[in-house]
């Protein structure tokens, strides 16, 4: 800036300073500062909710995406996956995920976390709703140190949060239809589930871990039994066909159930992480509450064996007080002498001795071998008996026989034995072969020839006119004609008996039968969801703009 | 300093009808317009240059925070999708057109950044008293890009896309659409603010000039950039004459601008029927696609009682593009046959031609942020059709042509610079 000098000298006074007017800022300037304020604190804010990072590692990516995938407990979302990528050996994938602050102090070492993804199970198809909403990762906080890596797991957990409840062992020998996720029942209610198994480390069995939510946990105690309730139990046996179900769940997907003897009830919940035999059936674990067992001889000379089966019952007045646990053939190799000895248990418990309660077991086995000893002097025999027509089965009878030859209980082997009667269908057939001797010596020829003589001089009477007119002079046959109709109604009696066994077989399985009425409500449920899957896909298949501008209804 | 000499004053060509005027003396804030078209010739502010730059820095720190920030997310049956402002241009990329991508992004991103931060680059030193180096080439940078800074379009495509989304799911707002809001805010601030002629004339004023003969007037070429009347010798004209201020090539007229003209609105014309027959979206759900066409997309929005919505998309998509096509086609016939008619209607209509132009685009976001924000796996994905290309190229074009065209041409035929 140059200022023309004006024309008059005026050298010798000094030049006064020029400074420009200093002006403040415009107030425009207001708007970049606050659109710059604005934008730290957002950035400040983002920074500050910045939660912790961590990582997983899992066996596959399936379903995973960056940015997308949520980490979810509950299904309330905690997390966002950052990066999928591949461990530097190749052999997993890790997740980098990126948490919610609040969530921070909850990442501990025994955090776990799987992929959630529609999936078919024992118990059912579950994560259907992933299907929509896409593949998360679902979490459960756990104790420990604070961690931020982990490692997923393959397969979901059975609980999938924190539950309550106690954990005990079950111990089998097989796995069988029982899986991860199968109930445990109690008294038909639901009230724990499998939580997994594993093979025994000597490879001789299974164990089960059973999980019962509290408060049902104190249902658990020492003398517990649990059996294997999956499917239906159905046997025939010499009492006829038993069918046992626990609920139609448990029938398709498996399932344990247990229950206490009543005179336990009072005692203890057991402690966690007890073990429990896990029997195969109701009927084993029944078996299994009389521990007790002492073991009798019984050798039926020269009867059939065939029908008793290992486990047919020893009847006591028709009440089972034992069963046959072995039936062999033994050969004496020197005398060839064929023996066909029984082994039966005998379970003193079962005999309810007055007073039990306050029993020891010794002193209940005593009593149990005193009596037996003496019922054998009194004349207890073992008997075989028919146990059912239809089957052919058999069982051992035990019965007074107050006419048997005098015996003892042989107690001179390693195993007493109980002397045996013959069967009735035996004393039946002695009976017949001794009538059938009876009648070989019958003179039957001379009664033929007698007869023939007989019929001729009577062919003759009858056609003599005095027996004619005696003949008309007959009147009585009512009576026997009344005796006749009688054996005929009993007849038809017997047979509407029958028809009434069919009808009862048939309710088994006939339209108002539970086991009926559970499976056809299962089918119908089953089919309503089907078809709700179906109208969902055929909606989307012949509607797929209802994505864009929603359903029909939705219009306003 | 400047001295204006009696008789000598800087001149002025008005851009559109070519008439050449003495630069008034024109108080501030007030607009300097053509007496013969109307066309405005400069704005009068002395804050103007204060302003943009203040504008313009605003818009600069909004921008990095709507690029940063969650800009939608949307919710369909739990599945939580969350989009940035990248995000649209990203799926589109993704599903295999990434020329859409492209232009997606350029629009919506790049441009609007570049014009942020050219004009920043000039304004700031100016502002200070000073200028930067490469100034007038900026300067030039931003009259060449603004045309393709589409940011407001892309709002409009948002709100589209929300009303038509919004049965299917719940959307929520991220911070970064308020933010991208408050950058359009700015920007569209900072350009009524922005007085070129202003900028330049800092960079290097004009100089006054005698007022020429009139048969000398053709040797005085204005600069398409920054408007300098200069003087150009006879002998020079047939070879390339340079503006002494910003570099830009003098023409007379645009060069060639009839036949590019032309060349444009028949490609876009033909492009304009794919573009209306083929999908421009095809919604892929269990394997099965479900195709939608841009007159699908308005009938979609009449049937769900959108009609303002509908009208507005109607008017984008279908109305705009056919009235470029059918306005230049009419300007460019009336030029050929040398009609006198109404230029200044004409040229009034150039004007519009050339700015509603961008608008057509909103389809091409709707696509973008559509295909970002329902990703659904097997039950749903959107795929750009053909249609979506097709359409890009006929919106790009249309402006191209309405760039070449030189509505100078119309007085021209119309013999009223004959001088
Ligand atoms: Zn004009
Ligand atoms: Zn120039």
């Amino acid at each position: 800036m140059t200022e023309e000098k004006p024309a008059v000298s005026q050298d010798d006074l000094p030049q006064a300073a020029i400074v420009e007017k200093r002006r403040l800022p415009s107030i425009v300037w207001l708007i970049p500062l606050v659109a710059f304020l604005i934008g730290v604190w957002l950035v400040y804010k983002t920074y500050s909710e910045k939660g912790p990072t961590i990582t997983i590692a899992f066996e596959t990516a399936s379903g995973l995406e960056v940015g997308k995938t949520r980490i979810k407990y509950r299904d309330v979302d905690l997390g966002l996956v950052d990066s999928v990528d591949l461990s530097k050996d190749l052999s997993r994938v890790v997740v980098t995920a990126e948490m919610r602050k609040e969530i921070a102090d909850q990442l501990r070492e025994g955090t776990t976390f799987w992929i959630v993804e529609p999936r078919l199970t024992a118990s059912g198809v579950s994560g259907l709703g992933t299907l929509v909403s896409g593949t998360y990762i679902a979490m459960r906080p756990g104790p420990g140190k604070a961690a931020r890596k982990f490692t997923g797991l393959t397969e979901p957990p059975v609980l999938t949060v924190d539950v309550p409840g106690s954990r005990y062992k079950l111990h089998a020998s097989k796995v069988g239809s029982i899986s991860a996720g199968s109930g445990i029942y109690y008294r038909g209610i639901q009230v724990g589930q499998v939580l997994g198994y594993s093979l025994d480390d000597d490879g001789r069995g299974v164990t089960f871990t059973a999980f019962i939510a509290a408060p049902h946990d104190k249902l658990v105690r020492d003398r517990s039994r649990f059996w294997n309730a999956s499917g239906v139990d159905m046997s025939l046996t010499s009492s006829g066909v038993t069918v046992r179900t626990e609920s139609l769940q448990s029938v398709l997907t498996g399932g344990i159930a247990f229950d206490t003897a009543r005179e336990f009830s009072h005692t203890e919940q057991s402690p966690e992480g007890k073990g429990f035999p896990l029997y195969e059936s109701f009927s084993q674990a029944e078996e299994a509450g009389f521990h007790l067992r002492r073991p009798f001889l019984i050798y039926f000379n020269g009867q059939s064996l065939s029908g008793l089966d290992v486990g047919a019952p020893v009847l006591f007045y028709g009440i089972k007080v034992g069963q046959v646990s072995d039936v062999r053939i033994m050969i004496d190799p020197k005398t060839g002498l064929i023996k066909v000895p029984v082994t039966v248990e005998m379970e003193p418990q079962r005999l309810n001795f007055t007073g039990a309660f306050s029993m020891t077991e010794a002193e209940m086995e005593s009593l149990h071998w005193k009596y037996m000893k003496e019922w054998v002097h009194k004349g207890l025999r073992a008997q075989l008996q028919s146990g059912n027509l239809l089957t052919g089965q058999q069982v051992i009878a035990l019965k007074f026989f107050p006419k048997a030859a005098p015996a003892e209980l042989d107690t001179s082997g390693k195993i007493p034995v109980i002397p045996s009667e013959p069967s009735e269908f035996k004393e039946l057939s002695t009976q017949a072969s001794n009538f059938l001797a009876k009648l070989e010596s019958l003179p039957l020829q001379e009664l033929i020839n007698d007869l023939r003589h007989t019929i001729q001089s009577t062919d003759r009477l009858i056609n003599s006119k005095s027996v004619k007119d005696a003949v008309t002079s007959l009147k009585e046959v009512g009576p026997l004609l009344d005796s006749l109709k009688a054996t005929s109604d009993t007849a038809r009696k017997t047979l509407a008996k029958a028809e009434t066994v069919m009808t009862d077989a048939d309710r088994m399985v006939g339209e108002d039968s539970q086991l009926r009425y559970g499976l056809v409500q299962m089918i119908k449920e089953l089919t309503d969801t089907s078809r709700a899957v179906r109208t969902l896909a055929d909606t989307l298949q012949r509607h797929p703009e209802a994505l864009i501008r929603g359903k029909e209804g939705s219009k306003k | 300093m400047n001295l204006v000499h009696a008789g000598k004053r800087p001149l002025i060509r008005c851009q559109e009808c070519d008439e050449l005027f003495v630069v008034p003396d024109a108080p501030d804030k007030t607009t300097v317009k053509c007496a013969r078209c109307g066309a405005v010739l400069y704005k009068r502010n002395t804050r103007s240059i204060a302003n943009a730059f203040i504008f313009n820095l605003t818009a600069l720190i909004l921008l990095l925070l709507a690029n940063s920030f969650p800009f939608l997310s949307m919710s369909i049956e739990g599945s939580v999708q969350t989009s940035k402002l990248i995000s649209g241009a990203l799926a589109v990329y993704r599903q295999g057109m990434w020329e859409v991508g492209l232009l997606v992004l350029l629009v919506m991103i790049v441009v609007p950044l570049a014009k942020i931060l050219t004009n920043l680059y000039v304004l700031a030193p100016l502002h200070f008293g000073r200028r930067a180096p490469f100034a007038e080439q900026a300067a030039r940078l931003v009259e060449l890009i603004s045309p393709w800074s589409m940011a407001e379009v892309f709002l409009l495509g948002v709100l589209v896309t929300c009303v038509k989304l919004a049965d299917l799911g719940t959307i929520k707002v991220g911070v970064a659409l308020f933010c991208f809001v408050a950058m359009i805010v700015a920007m569209a601030a900072g350009d009524a603010a922005n007085e070129p002629r202003e900028v330049w004339e800092r960079l290097e004023r004009s100089r006054p000039q005698p007022l020429p003969d009139p048969r000398e007037r053709k040797r005085l070429l204005s600069c398409h950039v920054c408007h300098l009347v200069c003087r150009v010798d006879p002998h020079t004209e047939d070879e390339s004459a340079f503006c002494p201020r910003c570099g830009a090539t003098l023409h007379q007229r645009k060069p060639d601008s009839l036949n590019r003209t032309w060349a444009l609105v028949i490609a876009a014309a033909i492009l304009y029927i794919p573009a209306n027959v083929y999908p421009v979206m095809t919604v892929v759900s269990f394997g099965k696609p479900f195709v939608n066409t841009i007159l699908g997309g308005v009938q979609e929005l009449i049937s769900s009682g959108m009609w303002p919505l509908a009208v507005l998309v109607f008017f984008a998509s279908i109305t705009v593009p056919m009235l470029k096509l059918v306005g230049l086609i009419f300007l460019l016939i009336s030029i050929h046959r040398r009609s006198r008619w109404r230029p200044a209607d004409r040229t009034r209509l150039y004007r519009i031609i050339d700015a509603v132009g961008r608008w057509s685009m909103v389809d091409i976001f709707v696509l973008a942020i559509t295909a970002a924000l329902v990703q659904m796996g097997s039950i749903a994905t959107i795929v750009p059709g053909v249609g979506a290309m097709a359409f890009a190229s006929v919106v790009v074009l249309t402006i191209f042509a309405a760039m070449s065209f030189d509505p100078r041409l119309i007085w021209d035929a119309a013999g009223a610079n004959r001088d």
